[in-house]
């Protein structure tokens, strides 16, 4: 005998790789969605962060977290399938998710 | 279709690592931020310095610099099922699968294609049926791979039944394995109610945990090796489990104790048959000492047992809106003199949530000593915010006593270990990971002739 001849213990993979976003080129005039588990005084480091990036881009526009809802909440699937239509709504150019939790 | 450009901010390296694995999994080159330190360990001034002096360059350069040429997703190399991935000694694909991070440190057994094929002999499902898709790899969970994972767990063929319920449960959205590789770490409790209990001798006496029972423990243990290579839970990638836990023998209700008690079986309280064979998994982020009640009183064992429910559980849980399905195992000499005091499983899950209430004092106190709550969170804003009921706040008195669980949350009630122990041992679910899913063993059609092979 030469041996055991074995298959593999892995899922079949059905993803697709997903294109990247092309990024703007300044944050000036762009309109930034915030996303958070409202936790980790995700008030505060938001508002600091709100507070830093306005500095370097004055006309930056700031959708808070909580018009979003808790993205791990226990709403949290509710809030991910409603995600796409409010990023719309809010006209979001791009996406800060977290806030280091 | 690409979607906005987002930056994710973690906490150094570790968190880091882990965002950047499970979007390589899911194939989207996830752009990441990493703020210095352990953000939960930081006080507000050492926060803003951090965020104002490392973290904003990060913001703006994910978020503004050109994506850089494609950084190939986790290369598939995928084999088809019955595709031969490698040819070798019992010693050398042991080797390769410890290699590929397809084995869990223990030996497997090699599944080769006769393996895989004496398993598929016990079901009528087609091999290639998609269970469900699993995060974080967005990878099918087939019957095929039940069947590999469970030969490498060294289960017998006729447990393929029990794994694919198993499997079943795993891929169902409502258990919520996607969070499988949280940092609390949970492991997932199995437990078998029903006819096969008996047919595959699965254990429900003393030591049902311990591993020697063939059954109970290559049933734990294939929870984990499926976790493992489907979903792909890697600890130091996609698995960020904090201590995390070594997997759990699947343990099996004591049916004759609680028909001698006259308590339904827990796969009858969920809504089953008493002759349909029933798994049901829930992940356990922690187990309670084993404790020790004793007396004649019925009260007395279980104003003790909800003591230990008080030790367990945070009140955090309940602020933050969480629901959960706990387990408690009694033994069958603590569950028969509740049986004969009158108490029904309904009734003990009752007496649990009517008595664990806490004082409201210790309750707000608890539920801000994590980062779950922005400072100066109070029980009364919960409540005017309505994101608790009224019961929190019948009067301002800090020492009334309050509500641990918010009043969707279940209690499991099992019987099971040794016989004649007085202990009984509390199982903490994690929140809305591994909610309680329960799934009817499929028999195949010939079992018959099965079980006389």
């Amino acid at each position: 005998m030469s041996g055991y001849e074995v298959v593999s213990p892995l899922g079949r993979r059905v993803r697709q790789a997903t294109a990247r976003a092309a990024r703007p080129r300044t944050l000036d005039g762009i309109t930034i969605g915030e996303l958070s588990n409202h936790k980790f005084d995700s008030e505060f480091t938001f508002e600091v962060i709100e507070k830093a990036l306005a500095k370097r881009f004055p006309t930056a526009k700031f959708v808070s977290f909580d018009r979003f809802g808790d993205t791990y909440g226990p709403r949290e699937s509710e809030v991910i399938r409603e995600l796409p239509e409010k990023l719309k709504l809010y006209e979001c150019d791009v996406v800060i998710s977290g806030n280091a939790g | 279709m690409a979607g906005l450009p987002t930056v994710t901010i973690a906490i150094d390296e570790g968190f880091t690592k882990s965002v950047k694995a499970i979007g390589k999994q899911a194939g989207i080159d996830l752009r990441v931020a990493t703020y210095p330190g352990v953000i939960s360990t930081h006080e507000r001034p050492t926060i803003a310095k951090n965020i104002e002096e490392v973290l904003v360059d990060q913001i703006v350069r994910q978020l503004t610099d050109a994506p850089s040429a494609d950084v190939a997703s986790e290369p598939d190399g995928q084999a088809a099922d019955r595709d031969v991935v490698f040819t070798g000694t019992f010693e050398e694909v042991n080797e390769l699968f410890l290699r590929n991070q397809w084995s869990d440190g223990l030996p497997i057994v090699p599944p080769t294609i006769r393996k895989v094929e004496d398993f598929l002999r016990y079901t009528d499902r087609l091999p290639d049926e998609v269970l469900g898709i699993m995060h974080p790899s967005l990878s099918a969970a087939t019957v095929w791979s039940v069947a590999v994972n469970g030969v490498m767990s060294g289960c017998r063929p006729e447990y393929m039944p029990v794994l694919l319920a198993i499997a079943d449960a795993m891929a169902d959205p409502g258990y919520g394995l996607k969070h499988g590789g949280s940092t609390p770490g949970w492991e997932a409790m199995i437990i078998v109610n029903g006819p096969i209990r008996d047919q595959l001798g699965l254990d429900d006496g003393q030591g049902l945990q311990r591993p020697g029972n063939q059954a109970n423990t290559s049933i734990g243990r294939f929870y984990r090796l499926f976790a493992r290579n489907v979903p792909r839970f890697l600890p130091g990638s996609t698995d960020m489990a904090t201590f995390g836990q070594m997997f759990r023998a699947a343990i099996a209700e004591n049916e004759r104790a609680c028909a001698e008690m006259g308590w339904a079986p827990l796969h009858v309280t969920r809504g089953f048959a008493p002759d349909e064979s029933v798994v049901t998994i829930t992940s356990v982020r922690s187990a309670s000492d084993p404790f020790t009640t004793a007396g004649e009183s019925p009260e007395r064992h279980l104003d003790y047992i909800v003591d230990w429910v008080k030790r367990m559980i945070e009140p955090y849980q309940s602020s933050r809106g969480y629901v959960e399905t706990n387990v408690l195992v009694l033994t069958p000499v603590i569950a028969a003199l509740l049986a004969r005091a009158g108490y029904s499983k309904a009734d003990v899950e009752r007496y649990i949530m009517q008595h664990a209430v806490v004082p409201a004092r210790y309750y707000e106190w608890s539920m801000m000593q994590a980062d779950h709550h922005t400072p100066g969170t109070t029980l009364a804003g919960l409540v005017e915010k309505g994101e608790l009921p009224r019961e929190w706040l019948v009067s301002d008195d800090p020492d009334r006593l309050v509500p641990l669980f918010l009043p969707q949350t279940r209690w499991l009630i099992v019987v099971a270990g040794d016989p004649t122990r007085n202990r009984s041992c509390i199982y903490r679910q994690n929140f809305k990971q591994g909610y309680a899913t329960s799934k009817k063993v499929m028999l195949p059609k010939n079992r018959e002739a099965l079980r006389r092979r």
